[in-house]
């Protein structure tokens, strides 16, 4: 459908959303006439909740204008239709254009990092970590628990990096098939990488399911481990003064 | 390294320890044979500098050293150890030395510390010269850890024999 005076060129709103998350969209309405119209706008869902409410914009010539409002998914499918009114020379508002888009019950995806470990010079600590030689050799184990009522497959994704910022490792991995039962963990294990800093290190973790439409289910980020030197450093030895005693 | 004069130091103290001498820069590299890889591994580099005051001290005295440096790392246990020497080429040639234990905590960032050495001045050292001075910081292995720069001519030892000089006839009368 298209307008006289404007078209609305867009339904902002996401595919999928899950019962009771706030859901924002945006009805962006271009006007394709020689002069500023005063445009209305309307946005309903299922013909029942009005959330965005005649709002009204005066709109160049040639010029978008986004209209902006947000609704509770309900727990099924739900269309947004949005309509566009122009204000006539007749002092009347005239439907001018509609648009609809919809938007889809999504599952809820439940589930945890239940544990975390850092595993060094043969030897494993809970995350965080504290009192890490340096110069020895991390590798991180997190696990991740499906807390849904059905077999799911968990996705991990995690960055380390080390006291001065750099990232020293990265990791992100789809667990393979047979996928994780309800109630029960999957272990990720990523890559060893040095700890040869002295002082914190940290990382950021995030648990994913529904791998067609990534969900993040649950994240942690701070500090990995603290790592302390085992080498004396000596620097910058000076004679400050000397006197007879 | 272009330039550098090699010196084989014959002092027992500094082991498998050489001297490479930059006299363009007047630094002293200090290496250290490693066995492992069959090479001399750079160890600290230190150098000469004129002292920034003369102490006259005299045999029975002690001079006092006060060394601040930065440290980071676990705990440690070691020696302060300076010594009272001259020139000698480029080289530091000890007379007098002395050593004052040094204990530190474990330091997770750079800390800047202070510690002082005690030296006696005993007849050992020929009086009536001027001196220099440096110190040093060693494990408790007596493995060098850090060095100072040379303080040239910065101590001037008092000779031990009386010294008379101008003798002059200031007056005669009779009494």
């Amino acid at each position: 459908m298209s307008g006289t005076y404007i078209d609305i060129t867009e339904i902002v709103a996401p595919y999928h959303a899950v019962a009771g998350e706030v859901v924002g969209v945006t009805v962006k309405a271009k006007n394709k006439w020689t002069s500023s119209v005063h445009v209305y706008m309307v946005a309903v869902l299922d013909s029942e909740l009005r959330f965005i409410d005649w709002q009204d914009y005066w709109i160049s010539a040639g010029a978008t204008h986004s209209f902006t409002g947000s609704f509770v998914m309900p727990a099924k499918d739900v269309n947004i239709h949005a309509y566009a009114y122009y204000e006539g020379t007749d002092g009347y508002l005239h439907m001018d254009d509609g648009l609809t888009k919809g938007v889809y019950l999504a599952e809820a995806f439940e589930g945890a990092i239940s544990k975390m470990e850092l595993e060094y010079d043969e030897s494993r600590a809970s995350i965080p970590a504290y009192n890490i030689p340096q110069n020895d050799r991390g590798l991180v184990h997190v696990w991740g628990r499906n807390d849904m009522d059905s077999a799911q497959r968990l996705g991990i994704w995690w960055r380390v990096k080390d006291p001065d910022g750099v990232t020293v490792e990265e990791y992100a991995a789809w667990e393979a098939w047979p996928y994780t039962g309800a109630g029960s963990a999957h272990e990720f294990i990523g890559g060893r990488f040095s700890l040869d800093k002295p002082g914190a290190y940290s990382i950021s973790v995030q648990l994913f399911m529904n791998p067609d439409a990534q969900v993040m289910v649950d994240s942690y980020s701070g500090t990995l481990c603290a790592v302390v030197s085992t080498a004396p450093v000596f620097s910058s030895l000076s004679i400050k003064d000397y006197v007879k005693v | 390294m272009n330039g550098l004069v090699v010196q084989q130091v014959s002092l027992a103290e500094l082991g498998d320890y050489r001297y490479l001498y930059d006299p363009a820069t007047g630094m002293l590299y200090h290496y250290l044979y490693d066995p492992s890889r069959g090479v001399y591994a750079l160890v600290f580099a230190t150098g000469w500098v004129p002292a920034p005051k003369l102490v006259n001290v005299s045999y029975g005295d002690k001079l006092r050293i006060t060394a601040a440096y930065v440290y980071q790392g676990p705990a440690f246990s070691g020696t302060l150890y300076g010594a009272i020497g001259q020139k000698v080429v480029s080289t530091f040639d000890e007379i007098l030395a002395a050593q004052s234990t040094i204990s530190v905590t474990e330091k997770t960032s750079p800390a800047t510390l202070q510690a002082t050495v005690d030296i006696p001045i005993t007849t050992a050292i020929a009086g009536g010269k001027n001196y220099a001075i440096y110190v040093k910081i060693r494990d408790s292995g007596g493995a060098t850890k850090i060095i100072s720069d040379y303080y040239e001519n910065a101590v001037y030892v008092v000779g031990a024999e009386p010294a008379f000089s101008a003798l002059t006839i200031t007056d005669y009368i009779k009494v």
